[in-house]
């Protein structure tokens, strides 16, 4: 099997994951819930007017059409960028919201991945390697990934903005409009302090999952036969270390699309506590305010830049790994 | 038989007995747990009444302070360990229990019935579960502590079912598995007789991994306003942010349930490994 082969099973594998999310997405509020109901509850508490705005929601929304006629509107929208409504910012579309979400999301997450994978997987080879340094280093990466998210970020925001005033405690919002639309230095400068912060609190926590998967897998590799035997023959402990690296990073590049994952759940805390103003930040104000179609369209798009960030690795494996590229195996 | 029986068992004893990762995180999650079944009691405030001044920091009369309220959060978090630990068994269970059979006959049956199961596994890793378990939890009117582990339950079922296949994959090309069809055994037979052994010791392994997921995932979920009851460890920790625990410097008020849900999850971790090398002696170094 060759590279394209590859590639074009893997493209086939996320457009069904990509159905599934749709469906799932789609069919939760549906039937479990009314999310029409949710709308009137925060209209008030006339009667009357409950039922009344009641049957021009299901009018408006499509639902007393049926069911497979529902979707077809609704992947019609989709294809058109349309995600509804937000309830709670007033009737704002949602495309809108998300758009800037995703933009300051990725502002976030790129980097937060790119550092904490450098530098957890160093950590936790030097853990490996070294037993002496692996007794303190292995309860500090257990603690680490033991860490929620939003406690990290909480105790951040507690000992460096209120206990020491070293990062502004309020953000002005306006500099987040003012640096996709007027960006300069002090603008930057200013958001630099507000993105600083949630940045860390990713950063940290995530370094604990990358050095602890990287300190089993590379004592795995060197207690494997190959190890053995490259010891029997006098080879200097460095020089087995840096073989072993190189198997055993291979498995931490295919975890990078699964970590984005956890990374984009666990900023939704991060988001809502240091009000930065991404995905999470939406998804969390949609949840404790009761707002359907923004819930929806902020797990929507989160799922699809999972997805693509899974082809973008899944790419990147088949270039580096000759088993792929030459099509050897799989 | 009986020898060589006694003999493993004396080396798995011998390992343990110096072992002082499994020892120390043993006595922390028993030490939690108890502290969660007769946490409520040692105190004798209630956490749905004021239980004394608000915002007073900790002391011999609270021993973790009182909350915004007056709320006496210690008698919150020990009420809330109660539900946070439930939910997470329940749904570590589940997921265990959906993992091993569906892995089991992926891995044995192999052909179309493994090619369906692999792309099931492959599709709920390529979507973040949480996503969907907060839409469920959104929508599904009543979160009891059944409800809540079975939503997480069955959507985490994956990295088991994932592990399981792959070793019972390896197994199906066997000689012993080859020779017990031959002998006249059925399917279901195999499955169950000469399959399950050989994985009973990863089956225990993966629960315990996927408890301490679980945990992490109910307190998230808990955060979010998710939770099974508000007496539930991260909800403890949402009012804490949401009534400005933080710009208050009410640091009592998250920091003891926080320290619990750490200590509990990152010793359920270490658990693990220590268990893996006494599983796996090639893990075994010091």
């Amino acid at each position: 099997m060759g590279f394209y082969t590859y590639i074009a099973k893997r493209i086939g594998l996320y457009t069904i994951v990509f159905f599934t999310a749709l469906a799932l997405a789609w069919s939760i509020p549906r039937f479990l819930g009314n999310p029409i109901a949710i709308i009137i509850a925060r209209l008030g508490p006339s009667q009357a007017g409950a039922a009344l705005a009641a049957s021009y929601f299901m009018q408006a929304f499509g639902l007393n059409k049926p069911l497979h006629v529902q979707f077809l509107y609704f992947l019609k929208g989709l294809l058109h960028g349309d995600l509804g409504i937000s309830v709670w910012l007033l009737g704002k579309p949602v495309s809108s919201i998300v758009y800037k979400g995703v933009i300051f999301d990725l502002i976030l997450m790129t980097p937060a991945i790119i550092v904490s994978w450098y530098i957890g997987n160093i950590v936790g080879a030097l853990a490996a390697r070294y037993r002496n340094l692996d007794r303190i280093l292995l309860p500090i990466f257990y603690i680490l990934t033991a860490t929620p998210y939003f406690l990290l970020a909480m105790l951040l925001q507690w000992g460096l903005t209120v206990r020491y005033k070293i990062f502004p405690t309020v953000i002005k919002t306006t500099v987040f409009e003012q640096l996709l639309y007027h960006p300069n230095l002090t603008v930057l400068l200013q958001f630099l302090r507000a993105w600083f912060l949630p940045f860390l609190s990713l950063v940290i926590v995530s370094i604990g999952g990358w050095a602890s998967g990287m300190r089993s897998l590379m004592i795995y590799e060197l207690e494997s036969n190959y190890s053995r035997y490259m010891e029997m023959l006098g080879f200097s402990e460095k020089r087995i270390s840096s073989y072993a690296f190189r198997y055993a990073i291979h498995p931490q590049i295919t975890g990078l699309g699964i970590q984005l994952g956890t990374l984009i759940t666990g900023a939704i805390a991060v988001e809502y506590i240091f009000n930065y103003p991404g995905l999470g930040f939406y998804m969390f104000n949609a949840i404790i305010n009761n707002d359907p179609f923004l819930l929806q369209g902020t797990i929507l798009v989160m799922i699809l830049m999972v997805i693509f960030a899974n082809f973008l690795v899944d790419i990147i494996e088949a270039i580096i790994d000759p088993r792929i590229r030459l099509g050897v195996v799989r | 038989m009986e020898i060589v029986k006694n003999i493993g068992r004396s080396e798995v004893w011998r390992y343990l007995h110096g072992n002082t990762k499994f020892w120390t995180s043993i006595t922390i999650v028993l030490a939690v747990v108890i502290l969660g079944v007769i946490g409520p009691y040692l105190t004798k405030y209630s956490p749905n009444t004021p239980a004394g001044a608000p915002m007073t920091p900790p002391s011999f009369k609270h021993p973790f302070g009182t909350d915004y309220f007056g709320y006496d959060v210690f008698s919150e978090v020990v009420y809330g360990i109660r539900v946070s630990l439930s939910v997470g068994l329940i749904a570590a269970l589940i997921a265990t229990l959906i993992g091993v059979i569906l892995g089991m006959i992926a891995g044995l049956r192999g052909g179309i019935v493994d090619a369906i199961i692999d792309t099931l596994i492959n599709i709920f890793l390529s979507i973040p579960p949480i996503l969907i378990m907060i839409l469920l939890a959104v929508y599904i009117g009543k979160r009891g502590i059944l409800e809540m582990g079975l939503i997480i339950g069955i959507l985490s079922w994956q990295w088991t079912a994932r592990a399981v296949r792959a070793q019972v994959s390896a197994l199906r090309t066997s000689d012993f598995i080859a020779s017990s069809y031959l002998s006249g055994n059925s399917y279901i037979k195999v499955l169950f007789k000469d399959v399950l052994p050989n994985i009973a010791s990863y089956m225990f392994l993966s629960f315990v991994i996927q408890l301490s997921t679980a945990i992490l995932t109910v307190v998230t979920l808990e955060f979010f306003g998710l939770g099974a009851s508000e007496w539930s460890l991260g909800a403890i920790i949402q009012y804490s942010v949401l009534w400005g625990g933080i710009p208050l410097g009410l640091w009592w008020w998250f920091l003891f349930p926080g320290i619990i849900i750490v200590a509990l999850i990152a010793s359920l971790y270490i658990l693990v490994i220590s268990l893996e090398e006494v599983f796996n002696p090639r893990l075994r170094r010091w």
